[in-house]
């Protein structure tokens, strides 16, 4: 039954994010005892991870297929860990309340527009192979996938600054000065994921 | 009783909302109030506008390119 609940809760939030993420930040930000509800979205991307490795290795070699699993695990839950640590930092600048329940659970349900496009990048690129061409097909599908990751991508934007308002209490100013301090260790980050290998776009 | 638990859910519901001060930008506040009033409720509408105009103008500045890297991004999974 209390797993029904959180299921429901995590379809109510996810919903929200959608459609009223303002709001719904704010709500979870302010509510306590529902961060069981976040176990869902990592279930999500544990199977999103299992697609990709399925997609780059294939059922043929079953020990190269866990390798690459459990290194996008690995580097997950690392970039996972970053970020936490980041916001941490944050916190401890600006002398502002740090409570991980909360900002995890924020936090957690921005992986929705990188999980939606890492999905669909994944799924297209088995329908659709690149490279695109200059046809006009290929000019047209060019355009509506770049016009669907930058809609995400803005989506993510905003999704990262209510965190920030939310679990850390920032206003502009201090979202803005963090950004400066946190986007340079992200792009470290993601150059050394691209540089091993494991992710060519990071999963944030 | 009824108005109690209506009364207690007020009360929680003005908490939740004056969680955290408005947001305040010195005198450009009007116009950030203005614009992101637009990205409260279903954001992803606007931001698809948003999206399609930047594609389109990046398209005009840097034509075949831009296909070039969406083929790059196609690969980024």
């Amino acid at each position: 039954m209390k797993l029904l609940r959180y299921l429901f809760l995590f379809g109510k939030s996810s919903a929200g994010t959608i459609l009223n993420p303002y709001v719904t930040y704010r709500s979870l930000a302010f509510s306590s005892g529902d961060l069981p509800q976040t176990v869902f979205i990592y279930f999500l991307i544990f199977i999103y991870f299992l697609l990709s490795s399925l997609l780059k290795n294939g059922l043929a070699n079953p020990y190269l297929l866990t390798l690459r699993l459990n290194l996008l695990i690995a580097a997950f839950l690392m970039g996972l860990a970053t970020v936490l640590m980041l916001f941490y930092l944050g916190a401890k600048i600006f002398k502002k309340e740090f409570n991980l329940g909360r900002i995890f659970k924020l936090w957690s349900f921005s992986f929705w527009p990188t999980l939606i496009w890492f999905t669909f990048t994944s799924v297209m690129s088995v329908i659709l192979p690149p490279p695109r061409s200059l046809t006009l097909m290929g000019k047209t599908y060019s355009f509506v996938y770049l016009t669907f990751s930058l809609t995400l991508l803005f989506w993510k934007i905003i999704l990262y600054y209510l965190t920030l308002r939310f679990a850390l209490k920032f206003d502009l100013f201090k979202i803005i000065f963090y950004s400066f301090i946190s986007f340079p260790v992200l792009l470290g980050f993601s150059l050394l994921m691209y540089s091993l290998r494991i992710f060519k776009i990071p999963f944030i | 009783m009824a108005k109690d638990k209506i009364y207690s859910l007020m009360v929680t519901k003005m908490q939740e909302v004056s969680s955290v001060p408005p947001q305040s930008v010195g005198r450009l506040t009007p116009f950030y109030k203005l614009l992101a009033a637009n990205f409260k409720t279903f954001p992803v509408k606007n931001l698809f506008l948003i999206s399609l105009v930047l594609i389109f103008f990046t398209y005009l500045l840097l034509g075949a390119l831009l296909i070039k890297l969406a083929s790059i991004l196609q690969i980024g999974y």
